[in-house]
C-alpha cells in the first residue's frame, strides 16, 4: 500500500471507526457513572445527561459512515437482485450519482448553518453545538467521497464490460 | 397538503428501485423537498440534530445491541440452551420446545429478533440437525421463535415506537410480556402436533443433578433480565440506564464468571455495535427529515379526515392497519415501516381512542411477523443461511408458523387486556 493510501486509510478510520467507537465507550461509561452517582453517592450529576445525548448524535450519525463503508445499510433489493449484472451495474451508477449530487448540494448550506450555530454551546458542559452537529456534514462528506469512488469503479466496470461490483466483495458476517 | 409532498415520496420510491440505502433515500427526498420549497437545507441539521438530542430514550438502542453482541460472542447462549433443555426433558419434539423456551429467555436479554436468530439460532439449528430434525423445519422454527425477541422486554422496536408515539417504554415492556407468552404457547401447540405427525426425536432424560448443574450454570445469565426489569420497574433506573447496566453486567459475567470473553474480541464487538447502530440511526435521521415534511404538509390531518370517513369502528381500523403493516413488513425493513408510517397513522389511533401501548405491542408484533414473510424476510435469510437450506423449502415450512403467529396477532389485537393487564401494574 502506498504511503498516501496508508495516510488516507488512517484518516478515514479515525473519523469512521475510532471517533464513534470511543464516543460509544465514553457514553456507556458515563451512563454507569450516572447510576453510580445517583444511587450510590446520592449526588446526581447533570452533565452526564447532557454528555450522553450529545455523544449519541455522534455515535448515530458518524456510525452511519462505517455502516455505509461495509454496505450494512437497509436496502430494498427485490428488483436489483432479479435483473442482469449489467442492469445492476446501471442501477448502482444511478444510485451513486443521485447520492453524490444531492449530498454535494447539501454540504455548503450545512456548513453555513453550522457557522450560524458557532456561538451556541450546551448549557452545562459548554460544548459548542456546532461540534456536535458537525457529525451531519461528516456523514454527508464521507458518503459523497465513498459514493464517488464507487461510482468511478462502477463506470469503469461498465466501460470494461465487466459489470460486476468491484468493492466489498468479501462475504460478510452477521453483525449481531 | 401541497403537491410538494409528492417529491420526497417519489424520491423514496426511486431509492427503493435503485437499491439505494433507504436512509439515504429519505435524506435525498428531504433535500429535494427543501430545495423545491426554498427552505434552507442547513435547517435539516436542526431537524435531525435536535431530533436526536431530544430522543434520550433512543440511546437504549446501541446499548441493547451491545448487550446482544456481548451475549453472542461470549457463548452465554450455550448456558441458556442447556438450561432450556433441562427444563423440557423427555418429550416428542423436545428440542423444538427447547428452541421456544431458549428464545424466550434470550429475549429477556437482547430485544432483537436478528440477535436471537443469528446468535442462539446457530446453536439451536446445529443441535436440531444433530438430533435428526429435518432442516427446513429446524430453520423455520428458529426463525419463528426469534419473533419473540422484540416482544418480550427489552425491545428495540418498542423503544423506537415509544419515541414516535410518546408511550411509556416501561409500560410497553410490561405490555409485551403476556403477548410473548401467547406466542410461545401457539408455536408450542404447533410443535406438539407436527412432532407427533413426523415422529420427531424424544429429548434426553434429565435427572435432578443435571437440572441443578445446568440451572446453576445459566443462573448468572438468567439474572440479566432480572437486573434489567428490576431496575426499570422499581424506578431505580430509566430504561436507557438499565440498558447500560445490563450491558455492564453481561460484560462482567462474560469476563469473570464464564471467562469466555477476551479483550481482543471486545474491539470487534464494539465495531459491530457501531455498524448495527449506524444502520438504524441513518433510517432514524432520514425519518426526522420526513417527519418534518409530514408535519409541515399536515398529512396526518388529511389521513384522519379520509380514514375516519372510510372506516367506522376501531375494530375495522385495527384490521386495516394490521393488513397494511403485514404487507409493508413483507416489503420493507421494520424500522422504515415504523418510522415512516406509524407517525402518519398515530392521530388515527387517538381518534379511535385506542390505547397507544396496546397499539404499539400489536404493531411491533405485526412487523416482526413481516420479518418472516418474503421477499423482505430478514429472519428467513439469516436462518436459511445458517442452516444452508433453500429459501423455497424454508418458506414452505414457515407458512403454517406464520398462520399460527397471525392467530396470536388476532388474539392480541382484539383482546387488548392481553397487553393492558400487565401495564396496570406499572404506575
Amino acid at each position: 500500500m502506498s504511503r498516501t493510501k496508508k495516510i488516507a486509510r488512517i484518516f478515514i478510520d479515525f473519523f469512521e471507526i475510532y471517533i464513534p467507537v470511543v464516543t460509544f465507550v465514553l457514553l456507556f461509561l458515563v451512563f454507569l457513572l450516572n447510576v453510580f452517582f445517583r444511587y450510590i453517592i446520592k449526588n446526581p450529576q447533570n452533565w452526564t445527561f447532557e454528555f450522553s445525548v450529545n455523544a449519541f448524535v455522534i455515535v448515530g450519525l458518524v456510525g452511519s459512515c462505517i455502516a455505509y463503508r461495509n454496505e450494512d445499510h437497509v436496502v430494498f433489493d427485490l428488483i436489483y437482485s432479479r435483473i442482469s449484472i449489467k442492469g445492476q451495474n446501471i442501477l448502482r451508477i444511478m444510485s451513486y450519482s443521485i447520492i453524490v449530487i444531492a449530498f454535494s448540494i447539501a454540504i455548503p448550506p450545512s456548513f453555513v448553518y453550522l457557522w450560524k450555530l458557532r456561538t451556541f454551546v450546551t448549557p452545562i458542559m459548554k460544548i459548542p453545538v456546532s461540534i456536535i452537529f458537525l457529525s451531519f456534514p461528516v456523514l454527508l462528506i464521507s458518503s459523497v467521497i465513498r459514493s464517488g469512488h464507487r461510482l468511478v469503479l462502477d463506470i469503469k466496470s461498465y466501460k470494461d464490460k465487466i459489470y460486476i461490483q468491484q468493492y466489498n466483495t468479501e462475504k460478510k458476517d452477521s453483525l449481531i | 397538503m401541497s403537491w410538494y409532498l409528492i417529491i420526497p415520496f417519489f424520491v423514496l420510491i426511486i431509492a427503493f428501485l435503485l437499491r439505494m440505502p433507504i436512509g439515504f433515500g429519505m435524506l435525498v427526498g428531504s433535500i429535494a423537498y427543501y430545495l423545491a420549497k426554498g427552505i434552507s437545507i442547513g435547517s435539516l441539521i436542526n431537524t435531525i440534530g435536535y431530533g436526536l438530542t431530544n430522543s434520550y430514550i433512543l440511546i437504549a438502542i446501541p446499548l441493547f445491541i451491545f448487550t446482544a453482541n456481548v451475549m453472542n460472542s461470549s457463548k452465554v447462549t450455550d448456558k441458556i440452551f442447556d438450561f432450556a433443555r433441562s427444563m423440557i426433558g423427555r418429550k416428542p419434539g423436545a428440542t423444538g420446545y427447547v428452541n421456544i423456551l431458549a428464545s424466550l429467555i434470550f429475549a429477556g436479554m437482547t430485544g432483537s429478533a436478528v440477535a436471537d436468530a443469528s446468535g442462539l439460532g446457530v446453536l439451536e439449528i446445529s443441535q436440531m440437525k444433530k438430533e435428526g430434525y429435518d432442516m427446513p423445519f429446524t430453520c423455520a422454527i428458529t426463525a419463528s421463535t426469534s419473533v419473540i425477541g422484540p416482544i418480550f422486554p427489552p425491545s428495540i422496536p418498542f423503544v423506537i415506537y415509544a419515541m414516535i408515539s410518546g408511550a411509556s417504554v416501561g409500560k410497553l415492556f410490561m405490555g409485551g410480556m403476556v403477548p410473548a407468552i401467547i406466542l410461545c404457547l401457539v408455536i408450542g401447540v404447533y410443535v406438539y402436533f407436527i412432532s407427533k405427525k413426523r415422529n420427531y426425536p424424544i429429548g434426553t432424560k434429565v435427572d435432578f443433578m443435571d437440572f441443578l448443574k445446568s440451572t446453576l450454570g445459566a443462573l448468572p445469565a438468567l439474572m440479566t433480565p432480572v437486573v434489567l426489569l428490576f431496575g426499570i420497574y422499581t424506578g431505580i433506573m430509566t430504561p436507557t440506564e438499565a440498558g447500560a447496566v445490563a450491558a455492564a453486567y453481561t460484560l462482567l459475567i462474560s469476563f469473570f464468571v464464564y471467562r469466555t470473553m477476551r479483550l481482543k474480541s471486545l474491539g470487534r464487538i464494539l465495531l459491530n455495535t457501531i455498524r448495527t447502530s449506524g444502520t438504524i440511526f441513518l433510517v432514524i435521521a432520514g425519518a426526522y427529515g420526513f417527519s418534518y415534511i409530514v408535519t409541515a404538509e399536515q398529512v396526518s390531518k388529511e389521513v384522519v379526515s379520509v380514514m375516519s370517513g372510510l372506516v367506522s369502528s376501531p375494530w375495522a381500523f385495527l384490521l386495516v392497519v394490521n393488513i397494511l403493516f403485514l404487507i409493508l413488513g413483507s416489503l420493507i425493513d421494520v424500522n422504515v415501516s415504523q418510522l415512516v408510517f406509524v407517525p402518519i397513522i398515530m392521530p388515527l389511533v387517538h381518534f379511535y381512542n385506542i390505547d397507544i401501548v396496546h397499539f404499539g405491542v400489536m404493531i411491533c408484533l405485526n412487523m416482526m411477523i413481516g420479518l418472516l414473510t418474503p421477499p423482505f424476510g430478514m429472519l428467513l435469510f439469516v436462518t436459511a443461511g445458517i442452516g444452508n437450506v433453500s429459501l423455497k423449502e424454508m418458506i414452505r415450512e414457515t407458512l403454517p408458523m406464520i398462520i399460527v403467529l397471525l392467530i396470536a396477532l388476532a388474539i392480541i389485537t382484539y383482546i387488548p387486556e392481553t397487553v393492558l393487564f400487565m401495564t396496570r401494574l406499572v404506575k
